[in-house]
């Protein structure tokens, strides 16, 4: 059971790197600073939380594996907090999300355009 | 009060155990403990229910997941055109509070969705894929975390019956 588990933890911590790879794709390639956001807030720290993972799965004891997942439960905190504190200042500056054109697309619900 | 203290007492041994690693650092762990909990100030999280969070944690875990892999996969779309919007959640079930904070703070890690701005008599929220399931899930979500916090609202609409 250990060693299946073990065995886990290589598998875990690449698929965690294949998500940062993408939140960091999404950094370069998303058109403004909201949607920049989202991809550090849901891509990377899915990703970090599969290589907490992994690490825990590899750790020496229960609570060295706790450890490295309260460290994901405090960045994901973090992360969240501060990536509203971000766009509600980047709002309060004037600077207005890039928005999809209306007429692209139909059946639009009521939106709001600060 | 005596079960907050207890609660407390156990989350921070808990963590105390977790950062030392080690059964030879409680004789600096007990006193920190002891005097952390009683320092502290009392915050919302205290007013969440521990079962309704533990029925809640797969499910946050599970939205967490399609989030994260709902923008993975638009990162890398070869023709990258989002349906962004900008949309208003007007409150419907969450008092002014504690709760209304863990709803911000959560849906920036939920598929799609950011906060821009917490007023007292909405949300606005940033979306990245604007879909026909985006305001439904809103909607759903804010009752789960009434329902968490098990506001007095709606135990005084349940108290009648």
């Amino acid at each position: 059971m250990t060693e299946w588990i073990a065995g886990l933890g290589p598998w875990l911590i690449a698929a965690g790197t294949l998500f940062f790879f993408a939140g960091s794709l999404g950094l370069i390639r998303f058109p403004d600073l909201y949607a920049r956001l989202h991809a550090l807030t849901k891509v990377d720290n899915l990703g970090l939380g599969l290589i907490c993972l992994g690490l825990a799965c590899q750790a020496s004891g229960l609570a060295a594996a706790l450890k490295y997942l309260l460290v994901w439960g405090l960045v994901l905190i973090a992360s969240s907090i501060s990536a509203t504190l971000i766009a509600s200042t980047a709002m309060a500056c004037g600077l207005r999300p890039h928005q999809h054109r209306p007429a692209m697309r139909t059946g639009t619900t009521k939106e709001s355009h600060p | 009060m005596a079960v907050r203290l207890v609660r407390r007492l156990a989350l921070l041994a808990l963590i105390w155990w977790i950062i030392s690693g080690a059964a030879t650092a409680w004789a600096w762990g007990l006193p920190v403990i002891l005097v952390t909990a009683l320092v502290i100030p009392s915050s919302g999280a205290a007013r969440i229910r521990p079962l309704a969070l533990l029925a809640f944690l797969p499910l946050t875990l599970w939205l967490a997941l399609r989030g994260g892999m709902q923008v993975a996969t638009l990162a890398c779309t070869p023709h990258l055109d989002p349906a962004i919007r900008v949309i208003d959640h007007h409150w419907r079930h969450l008092p002014e509070g504690p709760g209304r904070l863990f709803m911000a703070s959560l849906i920036n890690l939920l598929p799609g969705t950011l906060t821009l701005r917490l007023t007292p008599d909405r949300l606005t929220v940033h979306v990245l894929q604007m879909d026909a399931n985006t305001r439904p899930g809103l909607d759903r979500l804010e009752a789960r975390i009434a329902r968490l916090f098990a506001q007095d609202a709606d135990l005084e609409k349940k108290e009648p019956r």
